[in-house]
């Protein structure tokens, strides 16, 4: 996080632009890089300079200022919009409080009103970008559809939260299904598609408004509801999104599609841990390699890729597992017990796991991950991540 | 008709009734950082109990609570004569053109519907204070806002 303030002071006096521009930075605790321009080139500049203050200098016929700070306010909403003005009456202030400004200071300006306001400024920082230790994010991925990604994610959350006492927010990215308030059996008021069409706005307020409750205290920012139409989420918001998650709940768990697109990718990227679900057939193992690939083009270690293999086990089961993990070299950090029926029966419901079949293989293997994942001794750290190419069939993946 | 040389919002106490924790928590914290000083009160009969026993500037204010609505608490402050001129912004996820009509009539200042940003209500917060020192009739005719 940067030190300096950019501020920018915006005029029509270049004379008195450059006095206040010489008090400001005089006065600010951080250090504060002023910038000035006329009011004409307000908001081009706001947007080049990436100012976080903007102040405004209104002046005797105060209409252009006060206009600038409305196109402020509306197309630069992430900086701190200061009005500046000889004349401090209450009808002044309240108009370009009206206009869109966030602050009002009286010239001369008077250093402790203007020390607090910039002090403002930089807690506001502070609580975008915490110190304390962020969050976990558990990005859960299959390269191929029916793994069992929802499954996993949903059981992940309510087992996180119950076993951990953490605060928990389940993202659902899969937006062209959005299954993962259908799986809790919930009906959110807000979807991602709020966040999208107030994104200007977005701050945690915001985005804690838009999540729905769990009865577990899992919170769910569901995807687009069915009937949405063609969705258009531009990742910007995805990643804005999970930034802003990873400072308000302690583990944040993410369900993607099995599509590499742009959601997924920032899913990747924001992960502490990517879990990486396959089962042992041909089309999951293909995948899981072009997977690696982009994990590995992404910056993203091995060692903090997980590889689960799900549905194991039962007639329709792929190869063993012995096999996979011999001849492929696999790494497999943990196994997830077929079990359609107890998964069915907990969609059907709309409940967990844990409440249609407490006790059952995979509810105890979901639950033994949840346990691992948050610092238990379940996934011994040499089956951390990697895949490692040897073998016959590992020609399959040659490069 | 003072000037506002010092910060017009500064220490204000704002009553903040809201029953989702997280969200009140978001508020209040929000709040602090500009200076003001908000008392939480987690449900309406709370906020009742504490509109007649301690001194606020403003009230932002839930409609739907499972105890006592926000509806009640607002008929409360605008039939008691010690604090019956105390702004009010209604927080609300309903949007219904009834809903906000119904809140308006009741007297409320303003009205924002979920989800709202924390600048946005910030900005209403410091707009209605700033507008305690203007005259009655110069105070703005009060909408909606989402």
């Amino acid at each position: 996080m940067r030190d300096e303030l950019p501020t920018l002071l915006l005029g029509t006096d270049a004379v008195v632009r450059a006095d206040v521009c010489a008090e400001i930075t005089a006065i600010g605790a951080s250090p504060v890089v002023c910038t000035e321009g006329s009011l004409a080139d307000g908001v081009r500049l706001a947007e080049e300079t990436n100012a976080e203050v903007v102040a405004v200098l209104l002046d005797a016929e105060p209409g252009p200022a006060l206009a600038l700070i409305k196109e402020l306010a509306e197309f630069v909403p992430s900086a701190h919009v200061f009005a500046l003005s000889w004349d401090d009456s209450p009808e002044t202030v309240v108009r370009a409080m009206r206009a869109g400004a966030t602050e009002f200071l009286g010239l001369p300006l008077d250093a402790t009103q203007t020390l607090k306001a910039l002090l403002k400024v930089t807690a506001l920082r502070r609580l975008a970008h915490p110190t304390r230790t962020p969050a976990e994010v558990w990005t859960v991925y299959a390269p191929k559809g029916g793994a069992g990604v929802t499954t996993l994610a949903v059981n992940l959350a309510l087992e996180a939260r119950a076993a951990g006492r953490r605060s928990v927010c389940l993202l659902d990215l899969d937006f062209q299904s959005s299954d993962v308030a259908l799986f809790l059996n919930l009906n959110p008021l807000h979807t991602m598609l709020d966040v999208t069409s107030s994104f200007r706005r977005l701050d945690a307020v915001f985005l804690q408004g838009t999540l729905a409750r769990h009865a577990s205290g899992v919170y769910v920012l569901a995807g687009p509801p069915p009937g949405a139409g063609t969705i258009s989420i531009p990742v910007e918001h995805v990643r804005a999104v999970l930034d802003l998650l990873r400072t308000m709940y302690d583990v944040v768990i993410v369900d993607t599609p099995r599509t590499l697109a742009g959601e997924t990718l920032a899913a990747f990227s924001a992960a502490s841990r990517v879990l990486l679900l396959l089962d042992l057939t041909l089309p999951f193992l293909r995948g899981y390699r072009r997977t690696m690939e982009v994990l590995d083009g992404l910056g993203v270690p091995p060692e903090r890729v997980d590889v689960i293999v799900a549905k194991h086990g039962g007639v329709r089961a792929g190869g063993p597992l012995e096999a996979a993990t011999k001849t492929l070299g696999l790494s497999v950090a943990h196994v997830l017990p077929r079990d359609e029926e107890a998964a069915l029966r907990a969609l059907d419901k709309g409940a967990a796991l844990g409440e249609v079949r407490p006790g059952s293989p995979l509810h105890r293997a979901i639950a033994r991950l949840a346990r691992g994942l948050l610092g238990g001794n379940d996934i011994p750290e040499e089956q951390r991540g990697g895949w490692r190419r040897r073998g016959l069939l590992g020609g399959l993946f040659a490069s | 008709m003072t000037t506002t040389r010092e910060n017009p919002s500064g220490g204000a106490r704002i009553l903040v009734v809201e029953d989702h924790p997280l969200i009140a928590e978001l508020i209040e914290t929000r709040l602090r950082i500009e200076g003001l000083r908000p008392t939480k009160a987690l449900g309406g009969a709370d906020a009742i109990a504490r509109l007649d026993t301690e001194s606020f500037d403003l009230v932002i204010l839930d409609i739907m609570m499972p105890d006592v609505d926000g509806y009640q608490v607002l008929a409360h402050i605008r039939n008691t004569d010690a604090i019956k001129d105390v702004p009010v912004i209604f927080l609300t996820a309903r949007s219904s053109p009834d809903d906000v009509e119904r809140g308006l009539h009741l007297g409320a200042d303003h009205y924002m519907t979920k989800p709202f940003s924390g600048a946005d209500l910030v900005r209403r917060v410091k707009i209605l204070l700033a507008e305690r020192s203007l005259p009655a009739g110069e105070r703005s005719a009060e909408s909606a806002e989402s």
